[in-house]
């Protein structure tokens, strides 16, 4: 793959470059602030950029700034998010276009090599790869309440897996499962949580995800019910 | 050139501080003799009441001492009587001036200190002066009582002789002012003004304070965290060149991999250890971001009601930050609760901050987790406040002024 690095720190910016031309991958830009990325990336075209969430100059969030900037101009250009820390509420941001191909790892995942490079192809080729961290934060949230308090451990261990991106091969692969009882459990997840099923892998996470993220941010605000509707979680207090 | 510089700059102030000697010597002087006509007439109840438009001239000390400390520099606020006076006290004050004792004692210190450095400073002065412009001591020995004489010697031993002790006037000028300075400084810019200082000085170092923990977190960042990922990278490219190896290798993958898990751990300790000081959320984002990312991770369901507004100082976005993570803490590991409610509100100058629970109560405001709190809170001027009764629920309120 054709690959546009921003990162400015020297020692990660050679170390992310040497481990992706090991891999077989070109880095044909390796930048090191926000404002050379979109440059690059607009001059390169590439097949992925990946991006440190902290650039010059603010050294805060430019590079998710300089991310979402771009798919906005070029809608679902891939784009892989590294970072030191994840915040739920940046992989947010990221999705919030809706489209495919964006990713948002923390970077010592580069250390579990076979699943980093799953995870740089899965958004390249316009699916998803969230941190199990950021997953966890979500789950965390929404898991005392509702729909999601009613599924099984089993369920929860693949809701958390579909929500980083992975397929249902590699659900299975990870969960050591057959095929067929992996998409039972899809199955069963989606209609706990009136999902629609059967979607493209990638609109799925993303139907995931957005399940979680609103589970997540209006945790004590219960929707406004129907009167016949009996209140399970009982008065606020 | 650039130590010319600074020799240049050292001696600007000189003929400030000179002529702010010598007006310290004058009103010395004038307290001095002031203080003779007290005495002498002291018994002669008369001559007290004649003397007595003389001696309020005391009064009139204070506003030159004033105008004499602006010479080098220093501004004394001007005092003003805070606790009610008796009928007696504000005659006497209409006449004499403030009578409160600080000011008695920085004048006596005046009447003896003015003219003791204008006469150390300006004896050898003129001395030094005079055996420069004429190369021998003659003018000086004249004037020198009993016959007394200063080493002769030739012209240019009197003019180097003459010089040095020239710069030492000089030196002492420069000294003398600045301990003249100094005590006005603690003796006048006391009470009220002195209050103002340390709030402000306690408000810089806040600042500097969290202005560093930012610093320890971009260095962390940079530095170590970095290079545990740069690590991390390198055992994944040693594992990589593993691959070709058959079997055999099994236990060095196995190795390899505990390695990967270890520094993993590093890092995600090293996060926590970042969250606990500064969150990186809080700095780029500010108060509303960071305060719902702790709410994802209280392990509790917390309502987030969040007041309109821009950001506030780093400061106060942290001392509200740390109230609200110590409150949900308290509240999930303490008070056995089962949901809490963050409220926070803006006024025109203040952030308020409150966390609600539903839990057993009883928090204990004198314990540390609280009382860190209340410190982090009132370094900023804010408040704190606990209400915990015994069966709940627990609130904790705190109020920082942000202008």
């Amino acid at each position: 793959m054709r690959i546009v690095l921003a990162e400015d720190l020297v020692l990660l910016r050679e170390g992310i470059t040497r481990i992706l031309a090991g891999e077989g991958h070109e880095v044909v830009a390796a930048v090191a602030d926000a404002e050379s990325l979109v440059r690059a990336v607009v001059e390169h075209r590439p097949d992925i950029t990946i991006a440190d969430v902290r650039l010059p100059p603010g050294f805060s969030d430019e590079g998710l700034r300089a991310a979402i900037r771009l798919r906005e101009r070029h809608p679902a250009e891939p784009v892989l998010i590294l970072s030191q820390y994840v915040e739920a509420g940046y992989a947010a941001e990221l999705l919030s276009d809706g489209a495919g191909g964006v990713g948002y790892l923390l970077k010592d995942r580069i250390g579990e090599l076979d699943e980093f490079l799953d995870a740089l192809e899965r958004v390249a080729t316009g699916g998803t790869a969230m941190d199990p961290e950021v997953v966890a934060q979500l789950l965390n949230r929404g898991r005392r309440r509702g729909p999601l308090a009613a599924l099984t451990a089993r369920e929860h261990e693949v809701l958390d897996l579909m929500a980083q991106g992975l397929s249902n091969q590699a659900i299975a692969d990870r969960l050591v499962l057959a095929l067929v009882s992996v998409e039972k459990h899809i199955g069963s997840i989606l209609t706990k949580l009136e999902l629609p099923p059967g979607q493209a892998v990638h609109r799925r996470v993303l139907a995931v995800l957005a399940y979680l993220d609103r589970a997540a941010d209006r945790p004590l605000t219960p929707a406004p019910r129907a009167p016949s509707g009996a209140d399970p979680a009982g008065p606020a207090r | 050139m650039s130590g010319l510089a600074a020799v240049r700059r050292w001696l600007l102030p000189v003929p400030h501080e000179l002529v702010f000697l010598l007006a310290g010597a004058v009103l010395g002087l004038w307290l001095l003799g002031l203080g003779l006509l007290v005495a002498s007439s002291f018994t002669n109840l008369f001559a007290l009441a004649v003397l007595l438009p003389v001696i309020a001239t005391v009064r009139l000390v204070e506003p030159a001492e004033r105008a004499r400390l602006r010479l080098v520099g220093l501004e004394v606020p001007r005092r003003r009587r805070t606790d009610p006076a008796g009928r007696v006290t504000r005659v006497a004050e209409a006449v004499l001036g403030p009578l409160h004792a600080d000011r008695w004692r920085y004048l006596l210190l005046l009447a003896g200190i003015g003219p003791v450095s204008a006469v150390g400073v300006m004896v050898p002065g003129v001395v030094a002066v005079a055996g420069l412009l004429d190369g021998h001591w003659g003018r000086v020995d004249a004037v020198l009582p009993g016959g007394l004489a200063l080493p002769a010697g030739p012209d240019w031993a009197v003019r180097t002789a003459a010089a040095g002790l020239l710069a030492l006037v000089v030196l002492l000028i420069r000294t003398s002012a600045a301990a003249q300075t100094r005590a006005a400084q603690t003796r006048l810019c006391g009470g009220a003004d002195r209050l103002a200082q340390v709030l402000a000085g306690r408000a810089r170092a806040v600042d500097a304070q969290t202005a560093e923990l930012r610093r320890i977190e971009q260095n962390l960042h940079d530095g170590a965290q970095a290079r545990l990922v740069a690590l991390t990278m390198q055992l994944a490219a040693l594992g990589r060149s593993l691959r070709p190896l058959g079997p055999e290798a099994d236990r060095a993958r196995a190795d390899l991999a505990g390695a990967v898990d270890t520094a993993g751990a590093a890092l995600a300790e090293l996060r926590r250890l970042v969250r606990g000081i500064l969150p990186p959320v809080l700095t780029d984002r500010g108060l509303d971001a960071a305060l719902s990312a702790l709410a994802e991770d209280c392990g509790l369901p917390v309502d987030l009601d969040r007041a309109a507004g821009g950001r506030t100082a780093p400061a106060v976005e942290t001392a509200a930050y740390f109230v609200a993570a110590e409150a949900l803490a308290n509240a999930a590991k303490h008070a056995g609760a089962t949901h809490c409610r963050v409220r926070t509100s803006r006024g025109p100058d203040t952030l308020r901050i409150e966390v609600a629970d539903d839990g057993r109560g009883g928090a204990d405001p004198g314990g540390p987790g609280l009382t860190g709190l209340r410190y982090r809170v009132e370094a900023l001027d804010g408040t704190l406040s606990v209400t915990s009764p015994p069966g709940g629920p627990t609130t904790v309120r705190a109020e920082l002024p942000c202008g």
